[in-house]
């Protein structure tokens, strides 16, 4: 044994023996036991919360929660229990989205000659504040219904980018037009057939004459890009035709996804986004495939020989990667829909990491890398943001309940910060700071564990870093009534509770199905039986208490986090499901790796001409918020105009 | 030497050696009885489920079993119809609000208790409310035991039909829980809680007094959950031992159900 390990296992053992990553003789199982550690008894908690009350609100109270949460409710006591505005607010008064609908929904019915949005129906609204939230990281306010996804231009374009998004590997078309057809391969050649992809993209006729054609203007955000892992390869395209891996990555990440990408050829097809707002994600997939067999086609000069069935098929299925599968039938939708995207992919959308280096989170934490550390936490964030919005909002909120309620959710992520993380620290999370808090308490935890890159994936070890999060959490929201009022649903609190415990599993670990045990774990127990209560229909949805879901890798049964979407069938039908990507992406954050599920979505969405821009996707939210953010696939051009 | 296979079996109900733990355990034992109140005259309790007028005879959705022949089945031998049932009632429903801060009772307990206390219940937990579906009578009879004893606080317990949310707001100006169908008041005066509407939102002809709001100390003793400033989680050691252990067996029988044992070694 060298010097420098036998510094390290005494240091292990001096720190208590968390145990290092990779650990396999029977000393370190032993050391990774709970039960070495003092166990705690109901007698060493003995003592009068009144006085420990007494003791620590004055330091409360100096805390950023305090400030933030005074402020956004308009200079009361954050923690006192009692409202003294409650009822006498102006109602609708004191909302401008409220007044703008009642005046619009009046100028409707006086047009049609039909009612239409009208206040004296159903109950008084806002009858208790109405908070205007600061969007997180941004200067924007916005309302409760300036997030409903209907409303909201960015969130539905987040959407639409991903829905009109096909990747096809075009190795086995050149492998077919070379061998085959005896035809070179050029840069040349390739660099047509990427020219005539664009074309046909915008909605252009490549092969016969006479076509009813599309008007660009129409189709102007359709357009391809090719990427690889081979950097020869890379160099034989035209700049504009290619998403350059190298330039998009931190060079160590390049190196990472180059690897996982190989040398294989894959182009990262974005149909129009009028195509997917008129049609759906299953004509995406098909007018994708049309488009680039058209494409090699004219690229080529093929005509309708035998080849041509292999280079369509290798386009439309065998090479064709899709963004989410088709649903069972009682959720009807085609393929490249929001509920059928794997959580790993919208683990990968999120390209908040890439110009950071891979790594580990735990051993940013060791090490005191805090620039880099919160630069992941940002990212993270980043991603919340989009998570909420695809998974609460537009699959559960928009295609499956189609009402108001679900969207109410996504503003415990976008707006006064990231609740659960806030929460978990005492932040009020305005801008990063909630972010750089959870830094800072990741980063403390570093030093309790020593210099290792990852905690071994055992549910023994990590349960009490579970029960820990999960009780601060509580805790918070029980000292802040105001903080309680703003995460009113229960189904939000369950998110905030059970999530944060698991987001630690999942940095500490970088095990994304111990993850999701551990967010079963803080709802179904550490929350039920704390609280008596927990989200909407008391979670008692399957893959809240269903632990057992959680632990089985049988397909039906359970399945590997990354692998499992919204429409899995033992899913729970709330908001928690925005925690799932997350999970995906803490976990891979922890292992230092570049990808979650694919480094080929990874890529694609790391591309910076898309029309919503995914590194930055709460100020777009913002953007659109403020009615400034300028949606694609609009049919201005064909309308009268006004 | 007793044979100790013969000791009679004790229910243990619940972990934990604390206030809230007892409390837990009291109301979901069906031995203990829960303290009264308050005093709610039936007419008031029928106008505030809003049902049925006050007087008027039950609805039937069946003939009385005793004048129906049925086929034969053990189990209608075993179990003893209750009277709602044996008189053919239509099912009805009543639901509660618990407010966050110190509730006498919560969702889940209430569940628990419900399922403990009662017969032919079908109940729905929330994450605010609670719904109990009975018969009729029997729902009656439910009800007011759920509102005249100490599972009630008319400040911070709610019952409505409709329109449930409030649970998390802050309390208002009286320290009464947030309700946007505004079905009940601080009657300054008597210092009593009323209702003027009924569950489903309807104005009642006259306000119904359901009793005086508890007081901080009073709720406090009674609060069911576990708070930082009641009786703090974390310290909860016994609690969250039969958690972890619950969980355990969970995650690895899920893996493996032949390595459902290996929790006892934990």
């Amino acid at each position: 044994m060298t010097t420098d390990e036998e510094d390290r296992k005494k240091k292990d053992e001096e720190i208590g023996g968390w145990g290092v990553e990779g650990s396999t003789s029977d000393a370190d199982e032993g050391r990774f036991k709970v039960a070495e550690l003092p166990v705690a008894t109901e007698k060493m908690y003995k003592y009068d919360p009144k006085k420990m009350q007494e003791k620590m609100l004055p330091r409360e109270r100096e805390s950023p929660m305090y400030s933030a949460m005074k402020e956004l409710y308009e200079g009361a006591d954050p923690m006192d229990i009692v409202d003294k505005k409650m009822y006498q607010r102006g109602g609708v008064q004191q909302c401008r989205t409220k007044m703008e609908f009642i005046e619009a929904g009046r100028k409707i019915a006086l047009e049609r000659g039909i009612p239409s949005h009208s206040r004296e129906m159903g109950i008084p609204m806002c009858q208790r504040t109405m908070e205007n939230f600061k969007l997180v990281g941004t200067d924007a306010y916005a309302t409760y219904d300036d997030i409903n996804f209907m409303n909201n231009t960015a969130m539905q374009q987040m959407m639409d980018d991903l829905k009109r998004t096909v990747i096809v590997n075009l190795d086995i078309p050149h492998r077919t037009i070379q061998l085959r057809l005896g035809k070179e391969i050029s840069p040349e050649t390739m660099n047509l057939f990427m020219e005539t992809l664009q074309h046909r993209l915008s909605g252009g006729a490549v092969i016969q004459e006479h076509m009813s054609e599309i008007h660009p203007m129409l189709m102007k955000d359709g357009y391809a890009k090719v990427f690889t892992g081979d950097d020869d390869l890379a160099e034989q395209f035209d700049r504009r035709y290619i998403i350059d891996v190298n330039k998009e990555f931190h060079p160590d990440r390049a190196e990472q996804i180059k690897v996982g990408i190989g040398s294989k050829l894959c182009c990262a097809v974005h149909e129009p986004t009028h195509r997917v707002r008129t049609m759906d994600g299953g004509a995406i997939v098909r007018s994708s495939a049309q488009s680039t067999t058209m494409a090699f086609c004219a690229a080529y000069r093929l005509t309708g020989e035998s080849i041509l069935s292999d280079i369509a098929f290798s386009t439309r299925h065998a090479q064709q990667v899709r963004m989410g599968e088709p649903l069972w039938p009682s959720r009807s939708r085609a393929p490249n829909e929001p509920g059928g995207m794997p959580f790993g992919y919208l683990s990968d959308v999120n390209p908040g990491d890439c110009e950071t280096p891979p790594i580990p989170l735990m051993e940013c934490m060791a090490t005191g890398e805090t620039d880099v550390m919160g630069q992941l936490m940002a990212s993270l964030m980043n991603g919340g943001g989009m998570w909420t919005e695809l998974t609460t909002n537009a699959w559960y909120g928009q295609y499956m309940a189609g009402g108001v309620g679900f969207n109410a959710a996504g503003y415990s992520v976008l707006m006064g910060g990231f609740v659960d993380l806030s929460a978990l620290t005492g932040g009020g999370g305005e801008d990063e700071e909630g972010a750089a808090q959870f830094g800072d308490l990741m980063g403390s935890m570093g030093a309790i564990l020593g210099e290792h890159k990852r905690m071994p994936a055992k549910w023994n070890t990590m349960k009490p870093f579970i029960h820990m999060a999960c009780h601060m959490v509580m805790d918070q929201f029980d000292k802040y009534p105001t903080m309680m009022e703003m995460a009113w649903g229960g189904a939000i609190r369950t998110f905030a509770v059970g999530y944060a415990g698991s987001m630690m599993a999942a940095m500490f670990t970088g095990d994304a199905q111990l993850t999701q045990m551990a967010a079963n774990y803080g709802v179904a127990f550490g929350m039920k039986e704390g609280w008596l209560r927990t989200g909407w229909s008391g979670q008692e949805v399957q893959h809240h208490v269903g632990l057992a879901y959680a632990s089985s890798l049988r397909p039906e049964e359970g399945g590997l986090p990354e692998l499992k979407n919204c429409n899995t069938p033992y899913m729970s039908y709330t908001v928690g499901a925005l925690g799932f990507p997350m999970f995906c992406y803490g976990a891979m954050l922890a292992r230092g790796s570049s990808w979650s599920a694919s480094p080929l979505i990874k890529v694609t969405f790391a591309d910076r001409d898309l029309a919503f821009d995914f590194r930055n996707v709460v100020p777009e939210f913002a953007k659109a918020c403020l009615r400034e953010f300028e949606p694609a696939g609009e049919r201005d051009i064909m309308r009268p105009a006004r | 030497m007793a044979d100790a296979s013969k000791e009679k079996y004790v229910k243990q109900i619940y972990p934990g050696s604390d206030k809230v733990s007892d409390r837990r355990r009291k109301l979901c034992d069906k031995k203990k009885k829960l303290i009264k109140f308050r005093a709610i005259p039936d007419d008031n309790l029928v106008l505030i489920l809003g049902h049925r007028l006050t007087g008027e005879s039950y609805v039937s959705v069946h003939p009385p079993l005793d004048e129906l022949v049925e086929k034969y089945d053990p189990i209608k031998e075993l179990v003893e119809p209750t009277p709602g049932a044996r008189a053919g009632d239509r099912i009805r429903f009543i639901q509660f609000t618990d407010s966050v801060y110190y509730p006498p009772i919560a969702p889940w307990l209430r569940s628990r208790m419900y399922l403990c206390r009662f017969r032919g219940v079908d109940t729905v937990v929330y994450s605010s409310r609670e719904l109990l579906e009975m018969r009729e009578r029997d729902l009656e009879a439910a009800s007011k035991m759920l509102i005249e004893t100490d599972v009630f606080n008319p400040a911070k317990t709610a019952i409505r039909g409709i329109t449930v949310h409030g649970h998390s707001l802050r309390l208002d100006q009286n320290g009464l829980m947030f309700d946007a169908r505004r079905r009940y008041r601080l009657d300054e005066e008597t210092g009593e809680v009323v209702y003027t509407k009924d569950q489903h939102a309807y104005v009642l002809d006259l306000p119904i007094p359901v009793g005086r709001p508890l007081t901080e100390r009073e709720s406090m003793r009674l609060d069911v959950t576990y708070r930082w400033n009641v009786a703090p989680f974390a310290a909860r050691t016994e609690v969250n031992t039969v958690l972890g252990r619950y969980g355990t067996g969970r995650i690895v029988s899920g893996f493996n159900p032949e390595l459902t044992e290996e929790i006892n070694k934990i």
